[in-house]
């Protein structure tokens, strides 16, 4: 039977990249000095699963990449091999090349064979340039006392922990021992075999691993420990006698063999490759002629790059690690919004069966009322839940920032630390998609105009290393994300000088808070060098504006040299909106809370005209533009009753305006459908909704609707 | 349906419409569903012909009245105006037409190549005329005339004046 790979390649594509991203995240969180155990497992294990999916779809070059990025790894985990910053560059480096292989793979491209060989020959030099293992072993002397053993559970108890050697021959009631393990864990291993009182253990002197045991080791049996034998539970598979390598498929010595089976090759015929053997000979650096191979030090200079992001609680970090592991299925997203949108029907099915019912009379029809009243809570709870799903923690976004920080620290030769907090704040998959191209703009914004130079910083009397902060949380409807750091701050005059030279309309009498916001406008940068991180005043504008596509908003706070917090206000999912109902005529319309600032009923004396055309109104000192919503829209009785109707002020970019209308509504949670998918864009609208009797509203878009009014005026002036 | 798209003188089953005076054929394909006028939300800055947007079981579709488009019959909303909801070019758009009379079956011998002159629609929306006993049915291209640039359904119409 032909089992059809397709199908599941592109899960494979889906889930290494989720393994690269995960690896990465840990290779930056490593504690160089003391690396977690627990930490480079999960990387290893993220190498390795690689390693198997790309094996299995016979992607070569991520097999041979993966293999000796995990060789390494694993090299790494058992101490062997030292970490350093270099290594962990490396292994970045080596993520990268793998996600550009998978990236071809996934494109069906022709792999680069030079993309692999190079990273190859990296990983490879790593383990050159190492110093011998920081730990020699210890040698152990092992007297049997009464009978001597000729069964071989002994030795191979032995070889589990290391190497071993026959001290007298034929009787065997003496063996040394070279082992990393400490003499309680030697001694455990020994259980399996023989009694604490049968024998002596001592730590010996001479140094036996002159002698080459190989030679010696004629009796069939390699030197291998078996695959499993990292661990001591296989000790007792050893004591039942096996073989070493006869149950053990060769490939799974090579791949497995890293136990403490060590040196050397062995003279029959083993089912072990060569390579692997030598490998393994190179991981305890016993007796491989290591000095020879430490000259071959490589000649690359590690860069050296600030340390970021390293050093966060690594509890909340194992918090992470497990909930990432916890169990998921994976749904597509098409389904999930499929689900979201029948809700959406329901809630509103819901809401006319609750109207329908309130005309019963409830004494009457009490079952009905009692009823209705359940199907509400449900429908709430089903809505609730099936939003959920779409809720995704920001640390997806928050997660490729220690290494954006981390690259651009070093290229701008600064030093920064990275602080995140609150990344389990949930917020809606479409949100997290669109934030991190402007999240990513702000940060590397904050890293090259915020913080300064480590001397500048120190001259100031700060601490050399800037401190970059994200920050998430919830604050009523809507999620606030914010990039604080530590540097600069804002330079009032020289936005100022920027503006006038930029041709902006602009007073040195304007406020902060006026004058923070001119960054974002199109074309504005004040930076003194273009640097390839920014400067190039294209972003700022672009930020702001895919911001406010989300229907957020943001605020600059700055503190001349005591830093700039940038603050992200976002809606919490985009498919529901917290709107005001309004009325014109017969018509309903929904504006977003987010833009409402208050509303009123206008006293008409305080209306004037502007040169006979636009409309203000007076109110509180302010004079604010009138929007008669009749005459934007083009409504048919456009009756001007401004003591009829009411004045709902709202802020937008371009400031404060009066909107006027009939009457308000009511406040409601309403399901955003899109115009698009039928229809096109109107101007003035941002969408539409279905209300509780099952009719369209649709949901103005304040920003356009200004503009509308404003080219409405024009268009009167000029009539 | 690939073939009948492409082919402009393939037979098939037509949706018959009036309007005005003048029977149109859609393919029955392009057919949704057959629905009655009501609680249609006007759109503001939209030519007239556009009546606005419905909510058909959750999405929002757009309804377009042909007869103020070509023109003909009269426009009066009552419980018998009849809206036809089309599957066209990925959207869901509804027309509004003056009645649905039936459904015929017409082959290709049936089905004349369209004169220059003589109809409101324009000659490039129309795939043929096809006979049926003693009644001239217009075949229409509906797809092509919705989403052609003067009915504003589409996003490159946009901006109206």
């Amino acid at each position: 039977m032909n089992i059809d790979m397709s199908q599941f390649i592109q899960t494979f594509f889906e889930e290494t990249g989720e393994h690269l991203s995960s690896m990465e995240n840990l290779l930056l969180s490593l504690n160089i000095e003391a690396p977690d155990a627990e930490e480079l497992n999960a990387i290893f294990r993220a190498a390795h699963s690689i390693k198997g999916g790309a094996a299995t779809f016979g992607f070569t070059d991520l097999t041979e990449v993966t293999h000796i990025l995990e060789n390494q790894l694993d090299r790494v985990r058992r101490g062997t091999l030292q970490l350093r910053i270099d290594m962990v560059d490396t292994f970045l480096q080596a993520g990268d090349a793998l996600r550009g292989m998978l990236e071809v793979h996934q494109n069906g491209k022709e792999e680069d064979k030079s993309v692999a060989e190079t990273i190859c020959a990296k990983l490879q030099a790593l383990e050159q340039t190492d110093q011998p293992a920081k730990a020699a072993p210890s040698y152990w002397g092992l007297c049997l006392r009464g009978q001597k053993r000729d069964d071989d559970s002994l030795r191979q108890a032995l070889l589990s922990q290391g190497w071993v050697q026959d001290d007298d021959g034929p009787d065997r009631s003496q063996f040394y021992v070279a082992t990393m393990d400490t003499e309680a864990q030697l001694r455990d291993a020994l259980d399996f075999v023989l009694a604490r009182d049968e024998y002596t253990l001592t730590l010996a002197e001479n140094e036996v691993a002159a002698t080459n045991p190989v030679m010696e080791e004629g009796d069939g049996y390699g030197l291998f420990a078996p695959a499993a034998a990292a661990t001591h539970s296989a000790v007792l598979e050893e004591g039942d006698g096996f073989g070493l390598f006869a149950p053990v498929p060769a490939s799974g010595v090579v791949e497995e063999g890293d136990g403490y089976g060590l040196f050397a090759a062995v003279s029959r015929p083993a089912p072990v490759p060569s390579s692997g053997v030598i490998e393994e000979g190179n991981r305890y650096g016993l007796f491989a002629p290591v000095s020879a191979t430490t000259e071959a030090v490589v000649a690359e200079e590690p860069a050296q790059v600030a340390r970021v992001g390293g050093r966060r609680a690594s509890d909340r970090e194992k918090e992470a690690t497990q909930a990432a592991e916890s169990a998921s299925i994976r749904v597509g997203v098409e389904k999930v919004d499929q689900i979201i949108n029948l809700v959406g029907e329901l809630v509103i099915t819901q809401a006319m069966l609750a109207q329908v019912a309130s005309n019963f009379d409830p004494a009457v029809h009490e079952r009905l009322h009692n009823g209705v009243a359940l199907l509400e809570r449900n429908t709430r709870e089903l809505q609730e839940s099936a939003m959920s799903i779409r809720m995704m923690p920001i640390s997806f976004v928050f997660s490729r920032f220690p290494r954006v920080v981390r690259d651009t620290a070093a290229k701008l030769d600064k030093k920064v630390r990275l602080v995140t907090q609150g990344e389990g704040t949930e917020l809606d998959r479409g949100l997290i998609e669109k934030l991190a191209d402007p999240m990513t703009h702000l940060v590397r914004n904050s890293l090259d105009h915020g913080i300064e130079r480590p001397e500048v910083r120190v001259a100031k009397g700060k601490d050399e290393i800037g401190t970059l902060t994200l920050k998430a949380f919830h604050q009523g409807g809507n999620i606030i994300i914010q990039v604080l750091d530590d540097g600069a701050g804002l330079n009032r005059d020289r936005i100022l000088a920027k503006a006038k030279s930029q041709g902006m309309s602009v007073s040195d009498a304007m406020t902060d808070a006026e004058v923070w916001p001119l960054i974002f406008e199109p074309g504005f940068s004040t930076a003194e060098t273009v640097t390839d991180v920014s400067g190039r005043g294209v972003g700022m504008d672009v930020v702001r504006r895919n911001i406010q596509s989300m229907g957020g908003r943001i605020d600059i706070d700055t503190i001349k040299d005591g830093g700039t917090n940038m603050t992200i206000r976002l809606p919490l999912t985009l498919a529901i909106l917290d709107g005001m109902a309004i009325r014109v005529e017969k018509n309903v319309y929904v504006i977003p809370l987010t833009f409402i600032v208050e509303s009123l009923q206008p006293d008409p004396e305080h209306i004037k005209t502007v040169a006979g055309k636009g409309r203000v109104v007076h109110m509180r000192g302010e004079y604010l533009p009138v929007i008669t919503l009749h005459e934007v829209f083009g409504l048919e009785d456009g009756i001007e009753r401004f003591d009829n109707g009411l004045f709902v002020v709202l802020e937008s970019d371009g400031g404060r305006t009066a909107l006027f209308v009939d009457d308000l509504l009511g406040q409601h949670q309403v399901v955003i459908k899109s115009l698009e998918t039928n229809f096109r864009k109107v101007p003035g609208v941002s969408g539409a909704t279905i209300m509780g009797d099952g009719r369209v509203a649709l949901i103005i878009d304040v920003e356009s609707l200004v503009r509308l009014s404003q080219e409405k005026v024009k268009k009167n002036a000029a009539a | 349906m690939e073939q009948i798209k492409n082919s402009s003188h393939a037979g098939g089953e037509y949706l018959v419409f009036t309007l005005g005076q003048e029977e149109y054929g859609i393919d029955i394909l392009k057919v949704q569903e057959i629905r009655g006028y009501d609680q249609v939300t006007g759109i503001a800055n939209t030519p007239s012909f556009i009546k606005g947007v419905i909510n058909l079981r959750g999405t929002i579709v757009p309804i377009v009245d042909l007869r103020i488009k070509f023109a003909l019959g009269e426009p009066s909303y009552d419980q018998f105006t009849v809206v036809i909801i089309l599957n066209v070019a990925k959207r869901v758009i509804g027309i509004v037409v003056d009645g649905v009379s039936d459904v015929i079956t017409l082959v290709s011998e049936q089905i004349r190549p369209a004169p220059e002159f003589g109809v409101t629609l324009n000659t490039e929306y129309i795939q043929g005329l096809g006979t049926l006993d003693e009644r001239m049915i217009i075949l229409a291209d509906i797809e092509k005339l919705l989403t052609s640039q003067d009915m504003q359904l589409a996003e490159e119409a946009a901006e109206p004046a």
